[in-house]
């Protein structure tokens, strides 16, 4: 064991106040300290003066303000924005098909439509409301949850493809295309997983491949929406 | 006096080749802006065809080159924090001639592109790169990189800490050391050649995946894909906790010495300390785990 | 992580029951603003002391809690439940403030200097009789300084994981500390 004639470093010094030393040099440290009044003053005033140091204010922010403008983020970035509400009684428009002219979109409307409608044509909801809150009892929040986001993202769906529905006048042939192209073929993979989900809704995996697809139709109109 | 003759046609051809080489080169294109800037300033830049190259330097200024064609003019507007910059067509309604724009722009700002069909290509750049048919090439180090195309290839070769890539039926290949990343493709190829990534979500559609390499300790990554197939070629240090699921794709596991729990359709393989966290879901598509 | 900075945090979470916490999580990761809301509320206040901190400029500590949140929206569905949430949100909330931190200064994080014996003033005039109170010592500090006394003392970081995240080398990191110690005791008359 090595005696310490030198004063301590800064680095001994800290350690000990951290309460970090290790104890095969705790022991020469302390044999030094016994002898040497001004490390052992200094060592006892970074220990007693540390603790103190640690206990900053915790500021406070305005959480509301700042939410507000967090929230309008959200809606306007990137990133989906799901309504703050909770899918209500109230219905959302089903029929697309007023929306679109084009042909081809014709079977997968039928498709998308008939899952759709099973959450949200009027006049029926009540009774697919009595349907899914059945399941809902055999199954928990699952199926809730997967109502929730199917609404949440067909609704911010609907906004984008209504704006592009606008635009599409401005885009370029090539633009337009590319994007009826990648529509296509991500609807025909929301339909499937629609129906996958409806016979197997407790299936973790299949929602989390449903959200996904949702994911990559509503940056895919964000896209085609940035080529105007 | 033949031989200095010579040594003399030497050192003519010797500095002329660069000369002619750098007639080619951004450095050669006209002047069309040039200013000073604060180091952090944001540049909007709209260029519908031909080829956009932006390169961060270590000066306070920016400077733009290029060569526009007669059709189309160039625009220039800046203020205090912004500068926005564009080529337009002198008719409205005309076909867009490509243009070439070199950008030089501090190293801190924050560079925003869009194109129709013009290449994009970045270097030591952060920002955002649009287009709808080009390519976008990114490389260098940067603080965060967004690159979307409808159609155009990605190439994607930065040592930056955040990156968000999409595109719909291109080619999407992520290179360099990337470390939380957002990529997909809606029919296009997404290959993953870097190992850096700690946090990442790669999405298809009906395109495939690759990835290749060991990811790294404490590294989670997802993997969805619809109807593409994912295929992950692992090195024998590779590390993790593989849980993979597919509704009704195949499973295949190629690794030698691993025999996994395996249910029908799904399959769990932990690999050395198990210290990454790699999930992969397809819904039809297959999942192949290989040796590299 | 420091017991006492993501404790607070924590006991609310476990005072609501972590089931509702996970819920919350879940929720948000389908695109659940409200669920978010809730979790932000949540947080936010132990986010905006961290930002607050590591900056010591209120306005931009409000700015980077916004864009810590955002960030977290973005990349909720990548959370896994491996650490708590306050631990990731934490983890996110820093890295954010260093990348801010190296895009905005033109200097990198400056450090005390050996030779320097007190930190830069906070610029306003000091009656040698006033006692500076920790927060306003903690802005005086330059920012490296700050940054690896603020991870380590009092968000609970280790010198190798405030190296990582920083970049700072953990030697430099370590004697950074001391010396953040030593100006804070200074100014504080301790």
């Amino acid at each position: 064991m090595s005696s310490l004639k030198a004063h301590l470093s800064e680095e001994d010094r800290h350690r000990i106040a951290d309460g970090t030393m290790d104890e095969e040099r705790r022991a020469a440290i302390d044999a030094h300290l016994a002898s040497c009044w001004n490390c052992k003053s200094d060592v006892a005033h970074l220990t007693k003066t540390m603790p103190s140091l640690r206990h900053a204010s915790e500021p406070t922010a305005p959480l509301d303000e700042l939410w507000a403008e967090i929230h309008e983020r959200i809606e306007q970035g990137k990133i989906v924005s799901l309504g703050k509400e909770p899918p209500e009684a109230t219905p959302t428009p089903a029929p697309q098909k007023k929306r679109f002219s084009w042909l081809w979109l014709a079977p997968i409307g039928v498709a998308a439509g008939v899952v759709i409608a099973l959450f949200a044509l009027p006049g029926k909801r009540g009774a697919e409301d009595r349907q899914a809150t059945a399941m809902v009892a055999d199954t928990g929040t699952t199926l809730v949850s997967v109502v929730d986001s199917s609404y949440a993202y067909e609704r911010e769906a609907q906004v984008l493809l209504d704006k592009l529905e606008l635009q599409r006048a401005l885009l370029r042939p090539e633009a337009a295309q590319a994007l009826d192209r990648d529509l296509h073929v991500v609807d025909v993979a929301i339909a499937e997983l629609k129906d996958a989900v409806a016979r197997d809704p407790a299936n973790p995996a299949l929602r989390q491949l449903l959200a996904a697809s949702y994911r990559q139709k509503v940056d895919l109109l964000k896209r085609a929406s940035n080529a105007g | 006096m033949a031989r200095h003759t010579l040594k003399v046609a030497l050192l003519v051809v010797a500095f002329s080749a660069p000369t002619a080489a750098a007639a080619q080169t951004p450095q050669d294109m006209p002047v069309l802006a040039a200013r000073r800037v604060s180091p952090t300033f944001a540049i909007t830049l709209w260029n519908p065809a031909g080829h956009v190259r932006l390169v961060a330097w270590d000066l306070d200024s920016l400077v733009i080159r290029g060569r526009v064609d007669a059709s189309q003019k160039f625009m220039f507007g800046a203020g205090e924090n912004g500068v926005k910059s564009a080529i337009e067509g002198r008719v409205v309604g005309t076909e867009p001639k490509p243009s070439e724009l070199a950008v030089w722009v501090p190293r801190r700002s924050r560079v925003t592109v869009r194109t129709e069909s013009a290449d994009i290509e970045g270097v030591d750049v952060t920002g955002s790169f649009y287009t709808v048919s080009g390519a976008i090439r990114v490389s260098g180090t940067a603080t965060s990189v967004e690159a979307e195309s409808m159609k155009g290839n990605l190439d994607l070769n930065a040592n930056v800490p955040w990156l968000r890539a999409k595109t719909g039926e291109g080619h999407l290949l992520l290179r360099g050391r990337p470390q939380d990343v957002d990529a997909s493709t809606i029919t296009g190829t997404l290959d993953i050649a870097t190992a850096t990534v700690l946090r990442g979500q790669f999405t298809s559609v009906s395109g495939d995946i690759h990835y290749a390499g060991a990811p790294p300790s404490g590294a989670i990554l997802e993997f969805s894909n619809h109807g593409g197939g994912v295929d992950l070629l692992l090195p024998a240090a590779a590390s993790g906790v593989f849980a993979l699921s597919s509704v009704s794709g195949i499973i295949e596991n190629s690794l030698p010495g691993v025999r996994p729990a395996a249910a029908p359709r799904a399959m769990r393989i932990t690999l050395g300390r198990g210290d990454a966290s790699i999930t992969v879901r397809t819904f039809k598509g297959a999942i192949r785990l290989r040796p590299q | 992580m420091n017991a006492r900075a993501r404790g607070s945090t924590e006991a609310t979470a476990t005072n609501g029951n972590a089931a509702s916490v996970d819920d919350l999580v879940r929720r948000a990761q389908h695109g659940e603003v409200a669920a978010f809301e809730a979790l932000y509320r949540t947080h936010a206040q132990a986010i905006y002391a961290l930002c607050w901190r590591m900056t010591g400029d209120e306005a931009e500590a409000r700015e980077l809690l916004q864009d810590v949140f955002v960030r977290a929206w973005e990349r909720l569905t990548t959370f896994r439940g491996q650490s708590s949430l306050a631990t990731w949100l934490h983890r996110l909330g820093t890295n954010v403030v260093l990348e801010r931190m190296r895009i905005g200064k033109r200097e990198a994080l400056r450090m005390i200097d050996a030779e320097l014996a007190e930190p830069e003033s906070p610029g306003t005039d000091r009656d040698a009789d006033t006692r500076m109170d920790l927060d306003r010592a903690l802005k005086s500090l330059p920012s490296g300084a700050r940054t690896v006394f603020v991870l380590h003392d009092i968000e609970g970081y280790s010198h190798d994981e405030i190296a990582a995240m920083t970049g700072i080398a953990p030697g430099t990191a370590r004697a950074q500390l001391w010396r953040a110690r030593r100006a804070l005791m200074r100014l504080l008359d301790l």
